[in-house]
C-alpha cells in the first residue's frame, strides 16, 4: 500500500526524546531517592541522634549489639519517627495515586482526589467527633467513615441521574463537598472556642504529629491494598480516559472499571486524610510532575506519581518537624513549598505534557 | 461469502422520548461489502452505527453478528468483532501515537495486565500498513487532523475485528486526504473486512461502496447498489436540491454527482 496521509507541518517537527526508553531510569532514580530519604529522615528531628547511632539502633534489632545509647533514643526512633516517616510516604503515595487515577477517569488534569467530596466528608467527620467525643481513635474512624459516606452519596446520586456518568459524578461530588464543608463550618460555630475549635482548625490544616503504629497499621493496609489494585488496572485507565463511548467500543466494561477506580481511590484518600487531616495540593500536582517526567501513559505515570508523592510528603514533613521550634501544619507547607516549585516547572516544562 | 452482520427490524428511541430515532431497519452485510449510509443531518445515521456497536441498545429488533445476538454478548467480545471509529474524537492527554493505537488491543488484554510484546508488534504492523509508523513516538494530540484520523484507523485495525464502522470518516479531512483515506478503506474492505460508513458525499459512495442505503427520518428509503440507488430522483428526495448524475468515461469509468441549483 503506497497511499500516505501527510501534511506539510509535520515534516519539520523535531522528534521528541523517547519517553519509553527513559522511564525505567526515572523510576529507578525516584525509588533510590525515596530509600535514601527514608534513611536520612531518621536522624532529623528535635532529639539529636547521630547517623551512626541510627544505624546501630537498627542493626541491634537484627544482631545482638550491646546498647551504648539511652533507651529513649530507641523510643524516639521506633515509636515516634518510624510511624511518622512511614505515614508520610504512604499518605503521599496514596494521594498522588488517587489523584492520577481520578484525572484519568474524569479526563481532566485539574481534578484532585477530593473531587467526589472525600476530604470535605473527612473534615466534617473529624469535626463532629472532636465536638462529641475528642478521642483520637474516634476522630480517625469518624473522619474515615464520613469521607466514604460523602463519596457514596455522590455516587448514588449520579447513578440516579441519566446522562454522561462522569459529568453527573463531578456535579454530585461538588454538591456533596459543598454540603459537608458547610456542615464543618457549623461544627466550628458550635464548638467550644477554648479547646474544641482550635483542635478542629488544627485538624483541618493537617498534621502527622501524633501518629502511632497502632493507628497506622489499619490505614497502611487499606492504602497498600488500594494502591496495588489501582496499579494492576492502571493501563486500562488510559482507555477510559478516551471517553465513555470509545472505551466501550474498545471493549472496556466502563461501569465496572469506573467502580473499581472510585472505590480504590476514595478508600485510600479517606484512609490517608483520616490520620493526616486535610492535605491538599499533593494529589493534584504530583501527577503533573509525573507527566512531565514520563509522559501521560498511566502504565508509567501511576508508579512514578506514587513515588513522587511519597518523596514529596516526606520532604515536607521533615521540614514541618525540624524547621521551627513549633510544628508547622503540613497542609500549609505542602502548598507554600509546592506552588513556587510547580510554577517553575510549568514555565520550564514541555508544553502539552502537563 | 458468509453473512457477517444481520440487522433485523431494528428500532431505537432514547429513554423517555416518544419518537423513535429510527425503526424498521433491516439489512445484512457480507465479506467484502462496503455499505455507505447517506442521509441528511439528524436522520439517525450515527445513532444506527452506535446501536450496531452496542454503545446504545436497540429498543426493538435484533442485531446478529456471526450468529450471536449482540444484546447477549460481553463488551470485550463485541469489541473483538466490531470496530468503531467515532465521528469526533476529543483528545485529553497527549498519549504517543503507539500508546493510542495500543488501546485497540484492550479487548485482548486482561483487566489486570498491560500490553504484551505481541500486542505492541500488532500495533507496529498496523502503523506500517497505513504508512504512519514514523509518527509512533509523537504525541497524537500534536499531529494533523488527517494523521490523527489515520491513528484512529490504525487503532481499529489493531483491534482485529471482523466488521468496521466508520462515522463520517472523511468529515475532518482535506480534499486530498479524503480520497487517500477512501482508497485505503477500499483496499482494506476488499481484503475481506466489511465496513459500514456514513457520509454526506454521494461521490464517496461511487468511490468505495458496493452497497448504499439512503436514510431519512429514521428509515431506509432505498437500499441497493450505488448505480440503482443514487438516482437524480432519490438525491432530490433526500437533499431537496437538483443533482445531475453523470457517467465519467475516458478511462475513469465512474459516476459523479453534480448539484445544478
Amino acid at each position: 500500500m503506497t497511499t500516505q496521509i501527510e501534511t506539510k507541518c509535520t515534516k519539520n517537527f523535531k522528534k521528541p526524546v523517547s519517553f519509553w526508553k527513559k522511564t525505567p531510569t526515572i523510576t529507578l532514580i525516584l525509588f533510590i531517592s525515596l530509600i535514601l530519604l527514608f534513611i536520612i529522615s531518621f536522624w532529623l528531628g528535635r532529639y539529636g541522634i547521630s547517623p551512626a547511632q541510627v544505624v546501630q539502633i537498627f542493626l541491634s534489632k537484627i544482631f545482638p549489639i550491646t546498647p551504648t545509647w539511652p533507651d529513649i533514643m530507641e523510643t524516639v526512633i521506633f515509636d515516634i519517627r518510624l510511624p511518622r516517616i512511614l505515614a508520610a510516604i504512604l499518605i503521599g503515595a496514596a494521594l498522588a495515586t488517587a489523584g492520577a487515577s481520578f484525572q484519568g477517569l474524569f479526563r481532566n488534569p485539574l481534578v484532585s482526589p477530593q473531587i467526589l467530596g472525600v476530604t470535605s466528608g473527612a473534615g466534617f467527620g473529624a469535626a463532629l467527633a472532636i465536638v462529641i467525643s475528642g478521642n483520637p481513635a474516634v476522630i480517625q474512624i469518624s473522619a474515615f467513615g464520613v469521607a466514604l459516606l460523602a463519596v457514596g452519596t455522590s455516587w448514588l446520586i449520579s447513578n440516579r441521574v441519566r446522562g454522561n456518568p462522569t459529568l453527573t459524578l463531578v456535579l454530585a461530588g461538588m454538591a456533596i463537598g459543598a454540603l459537608f464543608s458547610a456542615l464543618t463550618s457549623l461544627m466550628q460555630y458550635m464548638a467550644d472556642p477554648e479547646d474544641e475549635l482550635p483542635e478542629i482548625v488544627f485538624w483541618l490544616m493537617g498534621s502527622l504529629n501524633s501518629i502511632y503504629m497502632k493507628d497506622l497499621i489499619p490505614v497502611a493496609i487499606i492504602i497498600i491494598v488500594g494502591i496495588t489494585i489501582l496499579m494492576l488496572i492502571r493501563w486500562r485507565i488510559n482507555v477510559l480516559s478516551m471517553g465513555e463511548e470509545e472505551a466501550k467500543a474498545l471493549g472496556v466494561n466502563t461501569t465496572q472499571l469506573r467502580a473499581i477506580i472510585i472505590v480504590c481511590a476514595s478508600l485510600i484518600t479517606a484512609a490517608a486524610v483520616s490520620i493526616s487531616g486535610m492535605i491538599g495540593w499533593v494529589g493534584l500536582v504530583m501527577p503533573h510532575i509525573g507527566r512531565m517526567l514520563v509522559g501521560p501513559c498511566n502504565k508509567k505515570l501511576l508508579p512514578v506519581s506514587a513515588l513522587l508523592g511519597g518523596i514529596y510528603m516526606l520532604i515536607i514533613d521533615n521540614i514541618c518537624r525540624t524547621a521551627l521550634s513549633v510544628e508547622i501544619p503540613i497542609g500549609i507547607l505542602t502548598a507554600i513549598v509546592g506552588v513556587p516549585f510547580f510554577l517553575y516547572l510549568i514555565r520550564k516544562g514541555k508544553q502539552g505534557w502537563v | 461469502m458468509g453473512i457477517k452482520l444481520e440487522v433485523n427490524n431494528a428500532a431505537f428511541k432514547y429513554f423517555g422520548s416518544k419518537d423513535d430515532v429510527f425503526n424498521e431497519i433491516s439489512f445484512s452485510l457480507s465479506d467484502g461489502d462496503n455499505l455507505c449510509i447517506l442521509g441528511p443531518n439528524g436522520c439517525g445515521k450515527t445513532t444506527l452505527l452506535k446501536c450496531i456497536a452496542n454503545l446504545l441498545t436497540i429498543t426493538d429488533g435484533t442485531i446478529v453478528i456471526d450468529n450471536h445476538n449482540i444484546g447477549h454478548m460481553k463488551r470485550h467480545d463485541i469489541a473483538k468483532n466490531i470496530g468503531y471509529i467515532p465521528q469526533l474524537h476529543a483528545p485529553t492527554f497527549p498519549y504517543t501515537v503507539l500508546d493510542a493505537v495500543l488501546m485497540g488491543r484492550t479487548a485482548y488484554i486482561g483487566l489486570m495486565s498491560t500490553p504484551s510484546e505481541d500486542d505492541i508488534e500488532i500495533c507496529r504492523e498496523a502503523l506500517k500498513q497505513l504508512n504512519i509508523y514514523h509518527l509512533r513516538e509523537r504525541p497524537y494530540t500534536n499531529i494533523s487532523g488527517g494523521e490523527r484520523q489515520m491513528v484512529m484507523f490504525a487503532r481499529v485495525l489493531a483491534q482485529k475485528t471482523s466488521i468496521l464502522l466508520l462515522d463520517e470518516p472523511t468529515s475532518h479531512l482535506d480534499f486530498g486526504n479524503q480520497n487517500r483515506f477512501l482508497s485505503i478503506l477500499k483496499e482494506i474492505t476488499k481484503n475481506g473486512l466489511p465496513s459500514i460508513m456514513t457520509s454526506h458525499f454521494p461521490d464517496h459512495v461511487f468511490l468505495v461502496a458496493n452497497k448504499v442505503a439512503i436514510m431519512n427520518n429514521g428509515k431506509f428509503l432505498a437500499f441497493g447498489t450505488p448505480d440503482e440507488v443514487l438516482t437524480e430522483e432519490n438525491l432530490y428526495n433526500i437533499y431537496g436540491i437538483k443533482v445531475k448524475v453523470l457517467q465519467l468515461d475516458s478511462g475513469i469509468n465512474r459516476r459523479i454527482c453534480v448539484p445544478i441549483d
